[in-house]
């Protein structure tokens, strides 16, 4: 191919959209609406009008300046309840004992407001507002579980809250293939039928006529054969499926991530996170080993070991227990992205042991989460960020949520 | 090889004005670098952008790798970037390549025309909201026109990659990734409250696709997405209106990257405040004069703009409008060149209705709005959305 010279050329279009960079960090935006009846400014509230002919002013048709900013406040309220929504049932109803604060810290949270559109109903002297309003999320959180937890006790007056978090990793995998057993049998039917007739006529006649006599004598004979065969072979098979489990060896250690990210929003929240080797009983084998134990072996925790564990915080005045597993999988390809993937699997259970008897006051999950990375270790890393994140949100939503302090 | 370069300049100077107005402004906020991505999934990426993958290994092999240029390139347009991208840690730049395709068109007697196209965008992209969010995008498309005595072959690619790699990453005062920067770096930094706008493209008549059958034969997405990125640079560049990336430029509303750390990311289109869609596009062409080497064309187009709050659906504003330009085309061109005018003819006639609109200049609108409706509701929802 020889390229034309002469009509060789490049064109570069470059094209510009906006570039909005002074969004600050964990700011989110969410739209709201609010629809409110209008009288307009404040002659208009006169029933009787002005002038001579008493006729109302134009401008009562519109709503007022303030009418307007009260209205777009209650449009950015909205936009913070729908984020808030968003987070589930706990949420709203922390958001709930929110609302009236929120109108006092409303200049904190909402960090700015844009009017989409205003639509007036003349008829009906209502006014709604759909608006965008930029919410700072993390003030917005620190003030839901405020309102809930005991951040404003002392430190004498918090609970302790013991954690007993413990990951484990896959390390390996023994996947079996179906088992198949079959078996058959096979009937054979044979039936011959056989039929032999015979049939033998004899006719004498004697005729007179005359001085004349006929004899007539005759013999008639019929014979025959009928034959029949039926064969029949039926084959049956049958057989079973056997499908095994999935043997999987685990690796089990602490869930330095886990707990950290979750002590120290408890600490935040107003709670005095102790760490689950502080809680020893001095017994043998070890409190934590055991646990390990278990953990490595199956999902749950021996009667025996559960009981151990509540019984060793309490010794300690410890009055919360919290209880949580992350189960990282296998690295995967991710097919979409191509980088490594883990799942993270999340329980955690929180106990109350202020009574006779330890009652579960949280329960969360099992949730799966999973980490995107360039290698395996980032991708479990990630993981087990976004589990803890998620959990110690929801750990700290249901006891808020039950008023636990 | 001689290279020439025809309608860049033209671009540059259109945002001239603009420039100084914006640099003035002190920044006090810096952005993280994020390197440059595909927005593709993994497997697609060598088959999708064969020559982007070309030019980004040839500029690696001399020492010259498109991140490095890239983040010459914003310091050099005093854009506060540093590196070492931390996720939590809010805004970050990238470039983006979102496609890339070729159209051959027949020219009588001498060859194939053909054309290269290598789309991009410098993305800006919130890790401050639960995922990462695409906040702005600056297109940036290239296009390499060629002429072949025969169709292209399976060596192309790399020629195109040879001849294309100056451009982009060559001389650091005109390469591509400098003049990108350098618009990027013009615009105004706006609030949170500033309008979050997404240009959409509609239905287009059957005479716009049988003039651009030349290029792109029946392939109508392929047409839209075209007119759609010339009408989205046209309006910014002439309204300075603030958009979001386009909708049909990601896959199902997500688009995925990976960024300099290795790391590979899903991200988020925000909802737009408003949606600025232009439909119903015709356009018409007819000879208006020339000579034996060339021909002059009148290509007149008329599209309905429409401006939509898609919250409550309320329309803020609808006109239709209409426009003719003269199209030359030499004689050599003149098969494949119907597209050219239609093209030509959508710039001019979104140019001027941004710069009225800018300008709330009424009576252009009441000269050309057909239907009287969009003003004056179009300048004032303009000066709102990008005051």
């Amino acid at each position: 191919m020889r390229p034309l010279t002469s009509s060789l050329g490049i064109r570069l279009f470059t094209g510009l959209l906006f570039a909005p960079w002074v969004l600050p960090a964990q700011v989110v935006s969410e739209k709201g609406t609010a629809t409110k009846p209008f009288t307009g400014p404040p002659i208009c509230a006169t029933p009787k009008g002005v002038g001579r002919d008493k006729r109302p002013l134009e401008d009562c048709s519109q709503p007022s300046a303030t009418e307007i900013r009260t209205l777009q406040r209650l449009a950015a309220l909205n936009a913070v309840e729908r984020l808030v929504a968003g987070d589930g049932e706990s949420s709203t109803r922390a958001f709930e004992r929110i609302r009236d604060s929120l109108t006092t810290r409303f200049d904190q949270i909402v960090l700015g407001v844009l009017e989409l559109s205003r639509s007036v109903d003349t008829d009906s002297k209502q006014v709604t507002m759909h608006v965008r309003a930029d919410i700072s999320d993390a003030r917005l959180r620190d003030l839901l579980r405020a309102t809930a937890a005991n951040t404003s006790a002392t430190a004498a007056e918090r609970s302790m809250m013991g954690m007993f978090m413990l990951a484990r990793s896959q390390i390996g995998v023994q996947r079996f293939d179906v088992e198949r057993r079959e078996s058959s049998s096979t009937m054979a039917n044979a039936r011959v039928d056989g039929r032999a007739d015979s049939a033998r006529k004899a006719h004498e006649a004697e005729s007179l006529k005359g001085a004349s006599v006929t004899l007539d004598d005759r013999v008639t004979s019929t014979r025959g054969i009928t034959l029949s065969a039926e064969s029949t072979s039926t084959v049956a098979r049958s057989g079973t499926s056997i499908a095994r489990a999935d043997r999987v060896a685990y690796t089990v250690a602490a869930a330095q991530d886990l707990e950290s990210a979750i002590g120290s929003k408890l600490n935040v929240a107003g709670y005095e996170p102790v760490e689950g080797a502080l809680l020893e009983d001095d017994g043998e084998p070890p409190l934590l080993d055991e646990v390990r134990a278990d953990f490595g072996t199956g999902d749950d925790l021996k009667a025996t070991t559960l009981r151990r564990m509540l019984a060793a915080a309490r010794r300690q005045s410890v009055r919360f227990v919290l209880v949580g597993f992350v189960e990282g999988g296998l690295p995967s390809t991710d097919e979409v992205s191509g980088s490594q993937r883990v799942d993270a699997k999340v329980t955690a259970k929180v106990y109350d042991l202020s009574g006779r008897l330890p009652r579960t006051v949280v329960t969360v999950g099992p949730t799966v989460h999973f980490g995107l990375g360039p290698d395996a270790g980032t991708a479990r890393t990630n993981a087990i960020k976004s589990a803890a994140e998620e959990t110690a949100r929801a750990v700290l939503d249901q006891l808020s949520n039950k008023q636990v302090r | 090889m001689r290279l020439h370069l025809t309608l860049f300049g033209a671009f540059l100077e259109g945002i001239a004005g603009t420039t100084s107005r914006a640099s003035a402004q002190a920044r006090q906020d810096s952005l993280q670098f994020a390197g440059v991505a595909y927005l593709a999934n993994a497997q697609e990426v060598d088959a999708k952008f064969t020559v982007s993958r070309k030019i980004e290994r040839l500029a690696g092999q001399q020492g010259r790798p498109l991140g490095g240029v890239l983040l010459a390139a914003f310091r050099r347009a005093s854009i506060p970037v540093r590196t070492g991208l931390a996720r939590s840690n809010g805004l970050a730049v990238a470039l983006a390549f979102d496609d890339e395709y070729r159209t051959v068109e027949a020219l009588q007697g001498v060859g194939y025309k053909v054309v290269t196209t290598l789309s991009g965008q410098i993305l800006t992209i919130d890790f401050g909201e639960a995922m990462a969010t695409v906040v702005s995008a600056l297109p940036v498309i290239t296009e390499y026109v060629d002429v072949q005595e025969q169709r292209p072959g399976p060596r192309y690619d790399d020629a195109v990659a040879e001849a294309m790699l100056p451009l982009i990453v060559g001389d650091a005062e005109t390469n591509l990734l400098f003049a990108a920067a350098t618009v990027f770096a013009s615009l105004p930094a706006p609030g949170p409250t500033l309008c979050r706008v997404r240009l959409d493209v509609g239905s287009l008549d059957s005479t716009t696709v049988w003039l651009s059958a030349s290029r792109f034969g029946a392939d109508s997405a392929r047409i839209r997405q075209a007119l759609h990125n010339t009408l989205i640079r046209t309006w910014v560049t002439a309204a300075r209106q603030p958009m979001l990336p386009s909708a049909s430029s990601q896959a199902q509303g997500q688009m995925q990257a990976r960024f300099a750390n290795g790391e590979i990311y899903r991200l988020r289109v925000p909802d737009p405040d408003y949606i600025l869609e232009v439909s119903d596009i015709r356009a018409r062409r007819a000879e208006a004069g020339g000579n034996a080497a060339r021909r002059v064309d009148a290509v007149g187009l008329q599209f309905d703009a429409s401006v939509v709050e898609p919250m409550s659906h309320t329309t803020v504003t609808r006109g239709t409008f209409r426009r003719v330009v003269m199209d030359t085309i030499p004689t050599l061109r003149q098969e494949t060149d119907t597209w050219t005018g239609v093209v030509n003819s959508a710039k001019a006639l979104t140019a001027a209705i941004a710069a009225a609109a800018r300008r709330d200049d009424r009576r252009w609108f009441e000269a050309n709005d057909v239907a009287h409706t969009s003003y004056p509701t179009l300048p004032a929802w303009l000066r709102k959305c990008a005051p």
